[in-house]
């Protein structure tokens, strides 16, 4: 009963709606930054000392824009399965990264939307945030995918 | 089910190819575009001064040979720095701050965090530029400081 509560709730169409809305949004917002500074966001990747550095340059180069078309996407409701999909995986990526980073105790800038010096510094909040955003994401591909890039 | 997962693969793919290539596009086009691998040390400060390890740098501080300065804010500074290190920002007025070691002539080593190892730099050039010699800058930071067990001192620590 209650999980069909839960699930009455969780296949809400405004509730699906206004998480592809969130989502797309901060990823529209983050990749915005990053786009607008490709050398800013490369020297916050190599601070996180998890990439060859061959590699960076290729990263910072198309990150933010599949970050930008997934961000699209997902507001608009075309391809709303595979942008959340690659949205998750980005997520995952991301929060690997923070978790290692706190791990390791450095104090860099999380490249999470103002990249280079003075950008937010990894933390649990970044990290809170991330695993709030992966909930979303599968919200949205069990109860939205295919519905909601058709009908809402 | 495995055609659900199919149309995702699908719908990932098409979007993948397309940031990809206007990723690059972009790159290619625009002035500010990077290359496509980084040049061998482009992640690295530039700076006048020399660049010192943290175990040479250990080497100095335990012999009392040193000055760390400490090229963060105030407030990183505040949360963390190395065991009576100074704190002076990268700017004239952090230049000044320090005009009273200048005499003896010390060796001063600069640092900041990954994050800003950039202001490191910026204050070793503006010691060097002021008439002090015998500057070096800490070249992993804090963090390698801390990664080899050296002493820190600061609120986070309490």
């Amino acid at each position: 009963m209650a999980m069909r509560s839960l699930t009455k709730i969780l296949s809400n169409r405004y509730l699906l709606l206004g998480l592809r809305l969130v989502l797309g949004a901060v990823f529209v917002w983050a990749a915005w930054h990053k786009i607008a500074d490709p050398g800013g966001f490369a020297r916050d990747i190599y601070n996180y000392r998890m990439l060859p550095e061959e590699t960076i340059n290729l990263m910072a180069i198309i990150m933010p824009w599949l970050e930008l078309v997934c961000g699209i996407f997902i507001i608009i409701g075309a391809l709303v399965r595979g942008s959340a999909a690659l949205i998750g995986l980005m997520l995952l990526v991301f929060i690997i990264a923070i978790s290692s980073a706190l791990a390791r105790g450095l104090d860099i800038s999380c490249g999470c939307f103002k990249v280079g010096d003075g950008g937010r510094l990894v933390g649990l909040e970044t990290l809170i945030e991330d695993i709030l955003m992966v909930a979303a994401v599968v919200v949205i591909l069990a109860f939205g995918g295919r519905s909601l890039s058709r009908r809402a | 089910m495995r055609s659900l997962l199919a149309g995702i693969i699908r719908e990932a793919v098409i979007i993948l190819v397309l940031g990809s290539v206007t990723g690059l596009m972009v790159n290619f086009l625009r002035d500010g575009g990077i290359p496509l691998v980084a040049e061998a040390d482009a992640f690295r400060i530039r700076t006048k001064a020399e660049f010192v390890g943290t175990r040479d740098a250990w080497e100095l501080y335990q012999a009392g040979s040193a000055f760390m300065v400490d090229a963060r804010d105030a407030t990183a500074f505040e949360k963390e720095h190395i065991e009576g290190a100074l704190n002076a920002s990268p700017t004239q007025a952090g230049v000044d701050s320090l005009a009273w070691i200048a005499a003896a002539d010390p060796y001063v080593i600069t640092y900041a965090s990954s994050a800003s190892q950039r202001q490191a730099g910026v204050l070793a050039d503006k010691l060097i530029d002021a008439g002090f010699t015998r500057v070096r800058v800490l070249l992993y930071g804090i963090e390698g400081w801390k990664d080899a067990g050296h002493p820190i001192e600061g609120t986070a620590w309490r």
